[in-house]
């Protein structure tokens, strides 16, 4: 079960602990990512990718809401979450403060949302 | 503390200029004599860097590395960017002969110092083994095919002030 973040904006949303690590160091942060399931990959926030001192391993052409596409560079990382554990996610980083789990982590869960209780439930089945 | 410390590096990293300690305690919401513990501590990480304006310092995230040294930091427009983009220049020139043979296409190729190092349909079992093989170094892995994919992160996000 997961609770829905009221503080960092209004309207809440549902937000995970979570652990992303470097694949190859196994340097790790901790910090928290937002359930957005309009976005295809997800997204961690720049400073973590320096701290885990990550190298790219690819470029992507994304597209935000409004159609700009900007081309990021990609990185490889671990991401456990809840007692769960995805190896060699590729992601994308950006200047915020938390990341964004995208539908290649979504998609391999099942994820219940509850807005009016403004609590989530996560499992694999 | 480590809350603080991450804090301190999160402001300066969504800045892309020099900023005043002043304006990182404020930025932060601690005092001034508490910040300077941080940053310093963040310089002594390399993290951040340092610039001295008489007696006033500035701090901004760490933009270049080190020569011989692999590590990324804030900067996406340093060298590990350059052999990013070197990567993928040498994959596009060879996507033509790649998407021909039969052994890469529609498969995961790995791209090294310009040359296709390594291939698999299972792009999880691809990125281990140039891991393995080659170690935690700069390299390109794309799916060889010939339409271009644009990826998707649309959801608009209100910014509070």
């Amino acid at each position: 079960m997961i609770r829905y973040d009221c503080t960092e904006g209004e309207p809440p949303a549902p937000v995970a602990d979570l652990e992303t690590s470097n694949p190859a160091t196994h340097l790790a942060e901790r910090g928290r990512g937002k359930i957005d399931s309009g976005a295809d990959i997800s997204v961690i926030p720049q400073a973590w990718a320096a701290k885990l001192r990550l190298l790219p391993a690819g470029l992507f052409e994304v597209a935000s809401f409004d159609g700009r596409t900007i081309e990021k560079p990609a990185y490889y990382v671990n991401i456990s979450m809840n007692d769960f554990r995805f190896e060699l996610v590729k992601v994308i980083s950006s200047r915020r403060t938390n990341a964004l789990l995208g539908r290649d982590i979504l998609n391999r869960l099942k994820i219940t949302l509850d807005g009016k209780g403004l609590k989530a439930q996560i499992s694999d089945q | 503390m480590r809350d603080i410390k991450e804090a301190t590096f999160n402001s300066l990293a969504k800045k892309a200029d020099w900023t005043l300690t002043g304006d990182v305690a404020k930025a932060v919401g601690v005092s001034r004599v508490t910040i300077v513990q941080y940053l310093r501590e963040l310089l002594g990480e390399r993290l951040v860097e340092r610039r001295r304006l008489g007696k006033a310092s500035m701090w901004r995230v760490r933009q270049a590395s080190h020569p011989g040294s692999q590590t990324l930091l804030t900067g996406e427009d340093n060298e590990i960017m350059q052999q990013i983009y070197g990567e993928r220049d040498a994959y596009l020139k060879l996507r033509g002969k790649l998407l021909t043979d039969a052994k890469y296409a529609g498969r995961f190729v790995a791209i090294l110092k310009g040359k296709a190092v390594d291939v698999d349909s299972d792009e999880k079992e691809l990125v281990r083994r140039v891991y393995e093989k080659y170690g935690y170094v700069v390299f390109y892995v794309e799916k060889v095919r010939g339409e271009k994919k644009v990826l998707e992160v649309p959801s608009p996000e209100r910014v509070s002030r």
